[in-house]
């Protein structure tokens, strides 16, 4: 929680908690781009601009949607190195992410809602 | 790969710490060394890939693969084991303060009949060696009882403390003769510390030997975790 008279937080920070509740869906919408290896996600999660995020946080959420069904991994044989663990979206975490896509669209609205005063809402459409 | 060994062992050590079982153990560590050598093939080096704190890394990685973790908890038990013990100290002796005479007044032993020495210390020493054993085992029995395998642990309590205690016993005697039954403190302390920790180890193997089983067991029923997609194990 802010308290009164705090300075902003650092934008760091900042992002991190946002992303708290969107990294799981995040990597669930690339792996339906794409089955990727745990090393490989971290790249894309940079690619796509969320900056610098550990493979130590991107692993252990992997390890969760994989027990919770959502994605499913593979040993797949590689030419250039060892054996890469694949993973790849499965029924059911195409399922959850339709669904958490929407409530994040929703949710979203909400907050632009919130944010931008009406009267720049009418200016802007 | 010996960068991915050192880490994998780091891990282990914390998911042993943190009372993983040994299958666990080691499927959750046989899928990390694929996903890490996947990463170093990729150009990442393994200890910058997760950071200063392998041993958190490791604790969040056996939450988030829903393993379930065993709860040892040694300092609990050996803290209540010796509670009990001291009250069964306190009881053993006043049984025999109060028992010994009352004997003495209504068991008329004739003169005829030699009872042997060694039957009489038995039964001098042995029954507040049993109250004392007896209140280990119900302290941790009772005060316990919210740990998994307790009653388990608590049967093996009550065959190895008095193996312990038997096997302790000669030892302790024999360091006696040797010090010349010297009652200097820090003679007997080092005497009282011999039987203590014949005691604590017992109560300590009591514990790894409940928890082993269950440990088998679990191994048996689970091989991999994390592996079975929609079926969440916590």
């Amino acid at each position: 929680m802010v308290a009164p008279g705090d300075q902003p937080t650092d934008e760091g920070d900042r992002q991190t908690q946002l992303l708290r509740g969107a990294l799981d869906m995040c990597l669930l919408a690339l792996l339906a781009r794409e089955p990727a290896h745990g090393y490989e996600l971290v790249r894309r999660m940079e690619a796509a601009g969320f900056g610098a995020i550990s493979y130590g946080t991107i692993y252990p959420l992997l390890t969760r949607m994989r027990r919770l069904g959502l994605v499913a991994d593979e040993q797949q044989v590689s030419p250039t190195g060892p054996p890469r663990k694949v993973y790849a979206l499965t029924g059911s975490g195409r399922t959850h992410l339709d669904a958490w896509q929407k409530q994040w669209t929703r949710f979203a609205g909400i907050v632009d809602a919130v944010l931008i005063p009406p009267a720049d809402r009418t200016t802007r459409s | 790969m010996d960068i991915i060994d050192s880490v994998l062992a780091e891990a282990d050590q914390a998911w042993r710490a943190y009372g993983v079982g040994p299958a666990d153990r080691t499927a959750l560590a046989a899928d990390l060394r694929l996903d890490l050598q996947a990463a170093v093939a990729d150009g990442g080096v393994p200890a910058q890939l997760i950071g200063g704190d392998v041993a958190g890394f490791a604790r969040r990685l056996a939450d988030e693969a829903g393993v379930r973790r065993v709860r040892r908890d040694y300092a609990r038990l050996l803290r209540t084991a010796l509670l009990g013990a001291v009250l069964g100290v306190v009881l053993g002796y006043g049984i025999l303060m109060a028992a010994y005479p009352v004997f003495v007044r209504l068991v008329d032993i004739p003169r005829s009949v030699q009872v042997p020495v060694q039957v009489a210390v038995g039964v001098y020493y042995g029954v507040p060696a049993a109250v004392v054993v007896a209140g280990a085992v119900v302290a941790v029995r009772h005060r316990l009882r919210d740990l998994p395998e307790i009653r388990r642990t608590t049967r093996m309590m009550s065959v190895l403390l008095p193996a312990a205690g038997i096997l302790v016993t000669p030892i302790t005697m024999a360091f006696a003769w040797s010090t010349d039954y010297d009652t200097a403190p820090e003679v007997v302390a080092v005497e009282v510390a011999m039987v203590l920790a014949a005691l604590a180890g017992a109560t300590v193997l009591a514990r790894r030997l409940s928890l082993s089983d269950r440990r088998a067991a679990a191994a048996g029923a689970t091989r991999r975790p994390a592996t079975a997609p929609g079926t969440p194990r916590r």
